[in-house]
């Protein structure tokens, strides 16, 4: 059983770790990006200039600009806006649909247990990407679709792990006093059931957030996510590669941005994992 | 006994899959009394305190709680039967959800049957002192609490629904003796008070023989004997029942005597033995125990023993 | 007649916490005689788990000895250097714990364990030899069809017929000290009864000194010949089982005593030492007992009582006693 700790703490040990400050500082710096885009952007993203086509890193054009002359660092920014709601919304929506759907498994008779099961194991044997880029080709691509699809690829992670962690409560000698007392149907899910198996469900979830921006990105590259002129990284770095010959700085910065957002991500979810249960980490 | 007794087992089984633990049991418990329920480990006593309880469903016989069949209760009647009859658990820091502190858990009895929450809180407040807990404990965790405060807590948990019926299982286990007459205290003030009934599950012989007015004792599925308490470790009438009270380690010289050494362990609910499932072990065991189950007869008041030769 | 095997004088230790240091022994002072089999009583926060891993040197990181010292067969733990320990863990002290699954590897055989134990008190011995010793001892132990049951694995057994195991590897050891923490505890009381007689039973030929942890009176009071009382991390009586027992004379011993034995009266109360067991991190001056003993003077919240003899055969460290 692990023992509550209050968040505070658990942010403080993220940060004692070096790789976690690292991670969280990076996190903080992309959603930060994201938030205040339209403050901190000095330009449109999307206004063209064709006679300011790929200019050079300067004062005026921080990271220079792209093929129809547009400001590679708002385009970057108003990026990282695109990057965080796809990752966020993705999240959210197969983490809760995932935990309940998982929890619903682990108390549902034997035979519906592994109808979820096999459902799980179906969606989970296609690579992400590949079967998102299936039904983009069917649904059409959209920010929406992008958003649903990925997020129904991402359930069964979460729908596996809650229900494993449901089977290991279920004898849990507090669900059986719960129980005698009178608590049944949803409070006992949500008051007690959930907060216990919340610890590794946050962390997958974490971990989970620079995988979806990667296939949203490379949804994006391969023109089948986020539409133009929206900027993506994914399409920043499409445009970028286009036309490489002409300026490689595009390809760079979108690429070092995207690096960057990912490595933030997964050395903060490690330091949350090692924090919130050291249990999780794999042996070396 | 002529009055009604407030719980009635009658043949009662209970299985895990179909591991049989608990073996067409019967026993009544007469309104205001302790009952003791004592055996080894893989008796099933605790197995029958949830039957009665109604956390674990039961295969076999019925089970009735002041004249109604608890089996013929509809869903609304549930929630009122886990007012009258409650349970402590063994374990009691983990019996408590681990991530609510103990306000929200002291609150939530009361939401769940839909009390009136002021009155009843300051109930919890006036009783919180009667049991030996104070306002500081509130805002603590049940990680943070000793296992005495932390069985205080479920007591009071059960207490506000104002239950008939208690079945308390190993309600000293992990404690100190210094604090054991503490704890089993206040449970019998509470029953003055309240009026309440209870069944102890203990394998503390020490305890049961201290708090109980009557004693069942169980053996591998089976009630082997029923008697009140005194007369009972006096004079035991079941061989299992003599070994468990010989067994009881203690520091009166004059009080051991040459004790019994049981042989071999309690076997499998899987495979119990033929006739009479203590024969294995039984050191009068005779032919006829390994082929003829003994029924349970009376034996005198209050008395009854499931022996072919009983040895008092 | 000869020194005892071990002596602790003056010890203390304490372990470092978030909220300061516990001082979970204190001035603590007592022998082990050879041959004997000593009963460690004490309740919750009485030390005796901290005594048992102090004698193999045993603590953990965060404990530290602040005084005093333990000589093992005569010599000192600090003549003796971390080799030393180790020919103490290995060969002079053996233990067994109230779970056995804490000493048994659940992935290596019952035969392995007692065949690595046999291996290191006697290198010289072959394989068939010692097979044929690990089952003669697991038969004396009590284990029925030792021949077969050998190659088993710790899952397959009952946890008495485990603790069995325990005591047959302990004794394979051929130790000079068998601690034994609470080894009973957990089991049934006819199975407890079982090890009570086998431990009696193999005292006629296992020569060294049994060291019994147990929080159980009666326990204690039927296996032991002699007891020490701790309490709050301080020696609180010491003395032979049945003078201790029958005689106690610490006002703790015979509260203790009391709540163990007494049958209640028609109204059924129940006996239990009012207050509680004191914070170890700011220990009281004088007698630990003192907050809650009903016949302490003002002495015994100044002055810390040292053990003397009392006229019912036992020492006692209390101002009162007599």
């Amino acid at each position: 059983m692990n023992i509550r700790r209050p968040a505070s703490s658990v942010f403080a040990q993220v940060w004692a770790r070096g790789a976690g400050r690292v991670g969280l500082v990076l996190v903080l710096l992309i959603v930060a990006m994201a938030l205040f885009a339209p403050w901190i952007a000095p330009y449109a993203p999307n206004k063209i200039n064709v006679a300011n086509r790929f200019a050079d890193p300067s004062g005026a054009f921080f990271m220079g600009t792209d093929h129809l002359g547009r400001d590679l660092f708002s385009r970057v920014l108003f990026g990282a806006q695109i990057a965080i709601v796809v990752a966020f919304a993705v999240i959210s929506i197969s983490l809760i649909s995932g935990t309940l759907l998982g929890i619903a498994a682990a108390y549902a008779p034997a035979r519906v247990e592994r109808f979820f099961l096999i459902v799980f194991d179906v969606i989970a044997s296609f690579p992400s990407l590949v079967l998102a880029l299936a039904m983009v080709a069917i649904l059409g691509p959209s920010l929406a679709n992008v958003i649903a699809i990925v997020a129904i690829t991402f359930i069964p992670h979460f729908g596996r792990v809650a229900r494993a962690q449901v089977l290991a409560l279920r004898n849990a000698p507090f669900l059986e006093a719960s129980r005698a007392i009178g608590v049944s149907g949803p409070r006992l899910v949500f008051v007690h059931i959930i907060p216990n198996i919340s610890g590794p469900l946050i962390v997958l979830a974490s971990m989970d957030v620079p995988v979806v921006i990667t296939i949203e990105a490379g949804l994006s590259f391969l023109g089948v996510g986020v539409r133009p002129p929206l900027a993506s990284w994914g399409t920043l770095l499409y445009d970028g590669y286009s036309y490489l010959t002409q300026s490689f700085w595009p390809v760079l910065f979108a690429g070092l941005v995207l690096s960057l957002a990912t490595l933030g991500f997964t050395l903060f979810g490690e330091a949350l994992r090692d924090a919130i249960d050291p249990k999780l980490r794999r042996i070396p | 006994m002529t009055v009604r007794p407030i719980v009635a087992i009658d043949r009662v089984s209970v299985a895990y899959g179909d591991l049989v633990v608990v073996h067409e049991v019967s026993l009544d418990i007469a309104a205001g009394e302790t009952v003791g329920l004592v055996g080894e480990s893989g008796s099933g006593k605790t197995s029958l305190g949830k039957a009665i309880t109604m956390l674990k469903d039961t295969i076999d016989g019925t089970i009735a709680f002041e004249g109604e069949d608890v089996r013929a209760l509809v869903a609304s009647d549930r929630l009122a039967f886990r007012r009258r009859v409650q349970m402590i658990f063994q374990d009691p820091v983990s019996s408590l959800s681990p991530r609510l502190k103990i306000r929200s858990l002291l609150a939530e009895p009361i939401e769940v049957h839909g009390l009136p929450f002021e009155a009843t809180w300051r109930q919890i407040e006036a009783l919180m002192a009667d049991v030996g807990l104070s306002a500081q404990h509130l805002d603590k965790y049940p990680h943070e609490l000793s296992g005495g405060q932390a069985r205080r807590v479920a007591l009071l948990r059960s207490l506000v629904l104002a239950p008939r019926f208690i079945v308390c299982d190993e309600p000293t286990a992990g404690l100190d003796v210094s604090v054991q007459g503490d704890l089993l205290n206040l449970l019998c003030d509470l029953q003055i008070t309240r009026g309440l009934t209870y069944l102890i599950i203990s394998h503390n012989l020490n305890v049961i023989r201290r708090v109980t007015d009557t004693v069942a004792v169980m053996y591998l599925g089976q009630i082997v004997e029923v008697g009140e308490t005194a007369t009972l470790f006096a004079r035991p009438a079941h061989p299992y029942t003599a070994s468990l009270i010989a067994a009881i380690p203690t520091i009166d010289p004059d009080r051991r005597r040459s004790p019994i050494v049981l042989a071999g362990e309690i076997p499998s609910p899987r495979k119990p033995p033929t006739g009479c499932r203590f024969h294995p072990r039984c050191p009068s065991a005779q032919a006829r125990c390994r082929t003829e189950a003994p029924a349970r007869r009376d034996a005198g008041p209050g008395r009854s023993v499931a022996c072919h030769f009983p040895v008092a | 007649m000869t020194a005892a095997l071990v002596e602790v004088r003056d010890l203390g230790v304490a372990f470092a916490t978030e909220r300061g240091d516990v001082h979970a022994l204190r001035h603590v002072s007592l022998d082990l005689a050879r041959g004997a089999i000593v009963g460690l009583v004490g309740e919750s926060g009485s030390g005796k788990s901290t005594l048992a891993l102090a004698l193999p040197m045993l603590l953990p990181a965060n404990a530290r000895v602040t005084g005093g010292e333990i000589r093992f067969d005569g010599v000192s733990f600090a003549a003796m250097g971390e080799r030393g320990f180790k020919e103490l863990r290995g060969r002079r002290i053996a233990m067994v714990f109230q779970d056995p699954m804490t000493s048994l590897n659940p992935v290596i055989s019952i035969a392995s364990h007692l065949g690595d134990v046999i291996a290191r008190r006697h290198p010289d011995l072959g394989r068939r030899e010692r097979k044929r010793r690990a089952i003669a001892m697991l038969d004396r132990v009590g284990i029925p069809d030792a021949e077969r049951r050998l190659g088993g694995f710790a899952h397959e057994f009952s946890g008495g017929m485990r603790q069995r195991i325990m005591i047959a590897m302990a004794l394979l050891a051929e130790p000079d000290l068998l601690i034994a923490d609470e080894p009973t505890t957990a089991l049934d009381v006819t199975i407890e009864r079982q090890i009570l007689v086998l431990l009696r039973d193999l005292r006629r030929e296992f020569a060294g000194t049994i060291l019994f942890i147990s929080h159980s009176l009666g326990t204690v009071a039927e296996l032991c010949d002699e007891v020490i009382v701790l309490y709050a991390g301080t020696v609180a009586e010491t003395g032979a089982s049945a003078a201790l027992f029958a005689r106690a004379g610490h006002p703790y011993m015979q509260a203790l005593i009391r709540c163990e034995t007494e049958v209640p009266g028609t109204d059924r109360r129940l006996r239990s030492i009012p207050g509680d067991v004191p914070d170890l991190i700011d220990p009281p001056g004088g007698c630990a007992f003192a907050p809650r003993c009903p016949v302490a003077v003002a002495a015994c919240r100044s002055a810390v009582p040292l053990l003397r003899p009392l006229a019912g055969g036992t020492h006692a460290a209390c101002h009162v006693a007599r």
